[in-house]
This record gives structure tokens, sequence and C-alpha cells, in this order.
């Protein structure tokens, strides 16, 4: 009886944090992985192990606190505003579990499966779009031309259909607050 | 001044080891990252002094024995959930249970890193528990600051938990971990928060929420549950306790030929053990009894050894 009651104790953090998860808490954004299998799916795999944390060349994975979410702590995320992801797949390739699909380097393969999000373009801020010349997300963007088109005063328009809102064109944007944003894949659901 | 055995001394150094490794992974898969963004010295040159660059240099130097440096580096990998040693995966053996409970999925790569600790603990039991875990430095320091305080006259307090609780955090962890559909052992296993602070640290030059988890354990362990985590509360250990039950090498004693009244062996015992009368159910094979023994009566022994000598009979 004893043994039940101190164990229980012990098991505190985890159930507060697992119910924590079942309401809806206020948190800041962020983008899985490259390759990360849906969000609930991934949540069960993914072990904490920091390996995709200190692969990746760019330190662009941090792993997450308590500002993400409870539910997300020691799970590796992307915050797109501090440092976008250089598209190196090396954080899939480490991965021990699965839960990042491994993905080769290849760029049709990229294209396919390493879809974080989708860069939004806003409209009302960007400079472009007052007749100042910028194109600054246009530069940054790893596959120029196919991701982001830019037209009459470098105004930028994303093609959803190549965009694997890496987050270089967030990371880039010289307008604050920024004009381009990544909306990512986890919050549509 | 009392003398150190030399098994102890190999025990310190192993624990030193596993330590050091955990610190040296980050900073070599800083270092791969370094050498392959810039593949000279001229950046890490212009922070000439700097502690960083002193590292760099200190593993551009190691890593000159390899021949491929950067493979190397990289092939180091991982906390203690799951590593790679030079290439070789090893994974926790109370993670890969939870994995397989938490998602209904078989990693394989991930499972054969498992199978190394399992046969070990087949084989030697507990022995992860004072030969690797970063825990017992931990409890060694707690043990030493509550010493402290007692000596200045603070009223501690002792409170007994029963040994049946890792049990139950044990199962009540893996059903929880089902319920929630995620991983819960981030908060209960200090010893993986001790190698998540480390490495947060050397890459993100900052602490994880983890450390306020592990500085209540020792806190815990200075005031209210002295050396009592590893004993009744840790489910690794519960695990590997119920792995090794049948384990192959393990101490034995011949009680006939002890001294009468002598407690040595049980006044050094970490884990509250009675190896005189060989109750050795969990034991850690940390071999403390071993030197304390004033006649050399406890032993290693192996099951299969004894096995052959009935089968002779």
């Amino acid at each position: 009886m004893l043994a039940l009651l101190s164990g229980a104790l012990f098991l505190i953090p985890v159930i507060f944090i697992g119910f924590r998860k079942k309401i809806e808490v206020r948190r800041q954004r962020f983008l899985r992985p490259p390759g990360a299998l849906p969000e609930k799916e991934f949540k069960k795999q993914c072990i904490g192990c920091y390996k995709c944390a200190t692969a990746c060349p760019n330190d662009c994975i941090e792993m997450a606190g308590f500002e993400y979410g409870e539910d997300n702590v020691h799970t590796p995320v992307i915050n797109p505003r501090n440092r976008g992801c250089i598209q190196c797949m090396i954080c899939t390739q480490v991965c021990p579990t699965g839960a990042l699909q491994e993905i080769s380097t290849d760029e049709i393969d990229i294209l396919e499966h390493a879809k974080m999000g989708l860069a939004v373009v806003d409209e009302s801020l960007c400079f472009s779009f007052f007749g100042r010349t910028c194109g600054v997300c246009y530069r940054a963007c790893p596959y120029p031309g196919k991701a982001l088109t830019v037209g009459l005063f470098e105004q930028p328009t994303v093609n959803a259909d190549y965009c694997t809102g890496c987050g270089l064109c967030e990371q880039a944007c010289i307008h604050m607050p920024q004009a381009i944003r990544i909306v990512p894949n986890i919050d549509k659901v | 001044m009392k003398k150190i055995p030399k098994i102890q001394i190999l025990r310190y150094l192993s624990l030193f080891l596993v330590i050091a490794f955990f610190v040296f992974i980050p900073m070599s898969n800083w270092y791969a990252n370094l050498k392959i963004s810039y593949n000279n010295s001229r950046l890490v040159g212009l922070s000439d002094g700097n502690i960083k660059s002193m590292i760099y240099h200190a593993l551009d130097w190691f890593y000159t024995f390899f021949e491929n440096p950067v493979t190397t580096a990289t092939s180091n990998n991982g906390s203690l959930w799951a590593y790679t040693v030079f290439g070789i995966p090893i994974s926790d053996p109370l993670g890969l249970l939870s994995e397989l409970i938490s998602s209904v999925h078989f990693p394989i790569k991930y499972f054969l890193g498992g199978l190394i600790p399992y046969v070990l603990a087949i084989i030697f039991g507990r022995f992860f528990c004072s030969w690797l875990c970063p825990m017992v430095v931990i409890n060694a320091v707690s043990g030493k600051i509550r010493k402290l305080l007692i000596w200045l006259h603070i009223p501690l307090l002792e409170i007994k938990i029963p040994v049946q609780t890792r049990g139950v955090v044990f199962f009540g962890g893996l059903i929880l971990s089902y319920v929630f559909g995620m991983w819960t052992w981030h908060f209960i296993l200090p010893y993986i928060s001790f190698t998540h602070e480390i490495f947060s640290l050397i890459i993100f030059q900052s602490f994880t929420i983890g450390a306020y988890f592990l500085l209540a354990i020792i806190l815990f362990e200075i005031a209210v549950i002295p050396g009592q985590y590893c004993k009744s509360i840790c489910p690794t250990g519960f695990l590997l306790s119920m792995i090794g039950k049948f384990r192959v090498v393990r101490l034995k004693t011949e009680t006939s030929k002890c001294t009468k009244g002598c407690h040595d062996c049980y006044d050094v015992c970490p884990v509250d053990l009675y190896p005189k009368n060989n109750e050795l159910s969990s034991c850690h094979l940390c071999m403390k009894c071993v030197s304390a023994c004033p006649i050399d009566n406890i032993n290693i022994s192996s099951n299969l050894k004894k096995s052959e000598k009935s089968e002779k009979k």
C-alpha cells in the first residue's frame, strides 16, 4: 500500500504532463525536423535521445523546453525565426527509432518527403509590395525559381508543390515582424 | 588513511570514463561540424585563446590517429537512451521496452542496439547500476554533503521507502506511456537527465527543465531519502534485476566459514543486502563486500561451473 502511494508520488510529473496534453495550450510556433512522422505517431516514437540535435551541422534543431508546450518537452524542434533548416538530411539518417523517416540527399526525394511546413507571404508587410525591391527571401531559398518565384519589384510568390518549409526565407527576412512566415504542417491537423 | 582496493579504483575509473564519454560525444560532433563546414583552421583561429578553439585543437590532434576524422567523430552520437560508440549502436533496455509498448512498431536499428545490454544483464545482473550509471557519482556527492550537514548539527529526515515502489514506478510508467501515447521517462530517471544536461550545456550553452528534476532528486537524496533512489525507486534497476534473476556471474559466501558476529559485508553494502546469508537478489556487483570481508570469504562464482561440477558428480 505504502509502495503504491510512494510510486504514484514519483509518477506525478508524468501524469501532470499527460493530462496537460489534452488541454489546448498556447505555445510558440515550431517545426518538426524533416521527415518527421505525423505528430501523434512522432510523439509516440521519439525517445528524446538528442542524436538529431548533436548531428545537426547548422545547430538549428533544438530540444524543446516548456515554451513549446509541456507535452513537447525533450523532443526536437526547429524555430525558423532563429535558424532555418539547411536541408542536409543528416538528422533523418541518425534517428534510431524511425520517428524521423530516412531521406536521401537527392533533391527529388527531399522535395517529396521533407515537408515541414509552407511559407506564407504577408503582402501588407512585405517591402516589395510597396515598391521597394528587396528579394532577400528569394536569395535565401534553397530552391529559387521553384519554391519561390519573384515578379515585378521582386514580389515573392510561393509555390506549394516545391516549398519544404525549411524556414531559411523567414530567417533571412529583413522586415520586422517577418513578412514571410512558415505555417507548420503540425498546426494544420 | 584507509587503503582503497584495486577493484574499486577500476570501478571509479569506469564511472569516470562513462561521464567523460558523454562529455566527449557532443564535443566531437561539434568538432566534426566545424571541420565539414570550414575544413580549415582559419575560422577557428579567429577565436584563438578561447576554450572552444582549445577544444577544437585538442580534438584535431586526437582524430589524427584515425584515418577519417570526420566520419569517426560523427560515428559517436547520442545520449544514454540510444547512442553509438564508434558505429556500434547501444540502447537503454528500459527505453527499448517502452518504445515497444508506446508505439506498436519495431525499429530494427534500435532493437539490435538493445541486445548488448540485455545479454550483459543476463550474464552480470545489475552490474550497470554501480559500474556505468552516472547516478553513482550523484549518490556519492550527495552522501558526502549529507555527512557534512549532520556534522554541522542540521536536523535531517530519513524516510525509508519500501522496495516494491520501483515495481510500481516501472509498471505505472509503462502503462502511462501507453495511455498518453508519449514518452514518459524524462522526468523520472535522473541518469538520463544528467546526460541531457551535459549535452545541452555543451551544445546549446543552457540547461533544460530536466535540471529542476535533477536538483529535486539531489535535494531529496541529501535531506529525505539518503541513497534510496537506486535501491527502491529506479525502474531500470527493477527491470535489470528481473532479467538478471538467474544471472551467470554472482557473489558467493561460504556461510560456515564466517566469523560469528561479523557484519562487515552488511555495513558496506549500498543496497542493504546481506551477503553473509547469500541474500543477493538485486546485487550491483560493486565488490565493496568482497574487499571489506576480513577473511576473504566472498568470492565471484559462476552458475555454469557449478552445473558442470554437478554433472560430473
